[in-house]
């Protein structure tokens, strides 16, 4: 990315331009994804339980012995201590496999990727319904743990540290729940749900009582359905929440996807200026265009996407925000359609104020914006592009506004000259994160 | 490459020990980088037997992987696990024809590895 300041529609021009370099979609000429999962049901028992431990009989050595001898619906309990392997749980007949570590002490039961050659802390690939619950994953070059190509998994009492990519990462599936989880100091996103097929009845996927902070991203989801956020804080990230639409992975936009009931705050992660991760030139971007920092919800592109009830302040540049995916080489999912931003928090009562509380180009239709509270400042400043739901019709599209928010992301070699700043409340062990000062290993 | 290749075919023993020592060196490994999001090179040709070895640049910060859609008959499935930056992906090649390689992750994605018949 150019170090010099572009104007608003220089820098528009620059992402069209980009667009326009990119030329059309490649004709791509192999068969459409198979659909997630293999289809095979539950497994009859009786189920055995395999421990892994490092000293002792009756145990094996290595966790991926252990999963290489289990059956379907076997119970892998995985014992204190130090583990220094990648683990793969692969095919249809490793389905409902549960690899257990310590649930209440998820930090006694780690698994170390320095210095392995596995990319990935626990990769499951083809395998339905399997449960991985009390472990922590930390450097591991790819991601702590990973989910593909399978309907259901169960990642639970998680803590994902330090990865290359994504702390906690599930991608073409349907259905499954990450829940009372941790991820931090992630060179991507501490979390991410993407690419999910569209679905005819689609399984919900939930992820409920997550903590993310010190990451690229505190959520990640590219083409995400179906997933419902809740009970969850996401702070000292770079961004928040980002539910985002890119041609990169299949099935764009973002749609149906809840997010409610969260605590969003403090989103202003420089990680530009330094982190205990290598992060990204230009940062995690979009095509030509990085994801903005300082932000706490972001909605780029998406259908039929709620976001409610959440608590939203101290984020510098805008609290919730929603713009046209521009990015996108596939037109016809560039548009927000049907997302309502309503009955959320702003700015703690005063207390904690965004920089901006809401920011919308008006792109799309039948996007409704409130009513939420503690509503100051937003962007336009006029509000025309924010009508209050339900609301069905073509919304006004401002182009000026658009045209400024990616300024915000490419004009700005620090970053940070758009971020309005304000006060912190004071919050007992959390330390508000501007720029990393060293001490994460 | 191709020329160079062939001189070395007419230096090969056409039998005996010696040329199954000299038909085994003969083979080459090529090297694929692995960015985001893209191959590169996106279209290779080598000789049967070659190698090929994929290489995620220290400058690929997503998730990636190399999975053979679509080969010639009975040439052998791969697909390696999702890697990251500093990994490695070897396979051998031994069915002349098209090879169309993509990563899952990112569907646009791809490459075509064309293998030629093997020297000599």
């Amino acid at each position: 990315m150019s170090s010099h300041r572009r104007s608003p529609v220089v820098a528009l021009g620059f992402a069209v331009a980009a667009l326009a370099a990119a030329g059309p979609a490649q004709a791509v000429n192999y068969p459409p994804p198979s659909k997630p999962g293999t289809g095979k049901g539950k497994p009859k028992g009786p189920h055995r339980t395999l421990r892994v431990c490092k000293h002792g009989h009756r145990c094996f050595p290595r966790i991926q012995d252990a999963i290489n001898e289990a059956r379907a619906g076997d119970r892998i309990k995985v014992a204190h201590g130090l583990w220094r392997e990648g683990v793969s749980i692969s095919g249809s007949g490793k389905r409902y496999i549960k690899l257990v570590g310590d649930p209440k002490h998820p930090d006694k039961v780690v698994l170390e990727g320095k210095g392995q050659k596995k990319a990935n802390g626990v990769l499951i690939n083809g395998a339905d319904h399997v449960t991985v619950n009390g472990f922590t994953a930390r450097h591991y070059r790819a991601n702590g743990f990973f989910v593909t190509n399978t309907t259901g998994y169960r990642f639970t009492n998680l803590k994902a540290f330090l990865a290359g990519v994504y702390g906690v990462y599930a991608f073409n599936t349907r259905g499954g729940s990450i829940t009372n989880s941790e991820a931090a100091w992630n060179s991507d996103s501490g979390f991410y749900i993407g690419q999910t097929p569209p679905q005819v009845k689609p399984i919900r996927s939930m992820v409920r009582n997550i903590t993310s902070y010190g990451n690229v991203l505190g959520w990640s989801g590219t083409n995400m359905r179906y997933v419902t956020i809740t009970k969850s804080k996401f702070y000292n990230n770079g961004a928040g929440i980002v539910p985002n639409a890119l041609d990169s992975e299949k099935y764009p936009p973002a749609e149906d996807n809840v997010i409610t009931g969260n605590e969003v705050f403090w989103n202003n992660f420089n990680y530009y200026d330094g982190a205990p991760f290598k992060a990204k030139p230009g940062g995690t971007r979009v095509g030509d265009v990085p994801f903005p920092i300082g932000v706490g919800i972001l909605l780029f592109g998406g259908r039929g996407n709620t976001v409610t009830d959440n608590d939203v302040y101290g984020n510098w540049l805008v609290g919730i925000g929603a713009l046209q995916a521009l990015t996108l080489k596939d037109a016809t999912a560039r548009d927000l359609e049907g997302n309502q931003v309503t009955g959320n928090r702003l700015g703690l009562d005063g207390t904690d104020l965004n920089g901006r509380d809401l920011f919308y180009d008006g792109n799309g239709k039948d996007n409704c914006f409130g009513p939420n509270t503690g509503v100051q400042v937003v962007f336009p400043e006029s509000g025309a592009t924010m009508v209050p739901c339900p609301f069905t019709g073509a919304n006004a599209f401002d182009q000026q506004a658009l045209a400024t928010a990616v300024d915000w992301t490419v004009g700005d070699a620090t970053h940070e000259a758009h971020y309005i700043r304000h006060d912190h409340v004071s919050k007992p062990g959390i330390t508000p994160l501007e720029h990393y000062t060293g001490g994460v290993k | 490459m191709a020329l160079a290749l062939a001189g070395t075919a007419v230096a090969v023993p056409a039998s005996g020990a010696g040329a199954s020592k000299h038909h085994r060196a003969r083979h080459k490994t090529r090297t694929v980088t692995v960015n985001d999001n893209w191959f590169g090179p996106s279209k290779l040709t080598i000789h049967a037997g070659d190698k090929v070895r994929w290489r995620w640049t220290q400058d690929t910060f997503d998730v990636h992987d190399v999975d053979l859609k679509k080969g010639p008959k009975r040439a052998r499935k791969f697909h390696s696990d999702p890697l990251a930056a500093g990994d490695t992906f070897t396979q051998r090649l031994k069915r002349p024809g098209r090879y169309k390689i993509v990563c899952t992750f990112h569907e646009d994605m791809t490459m075509t590895i064309t293998v030629r018949k093997a020297l000599g």
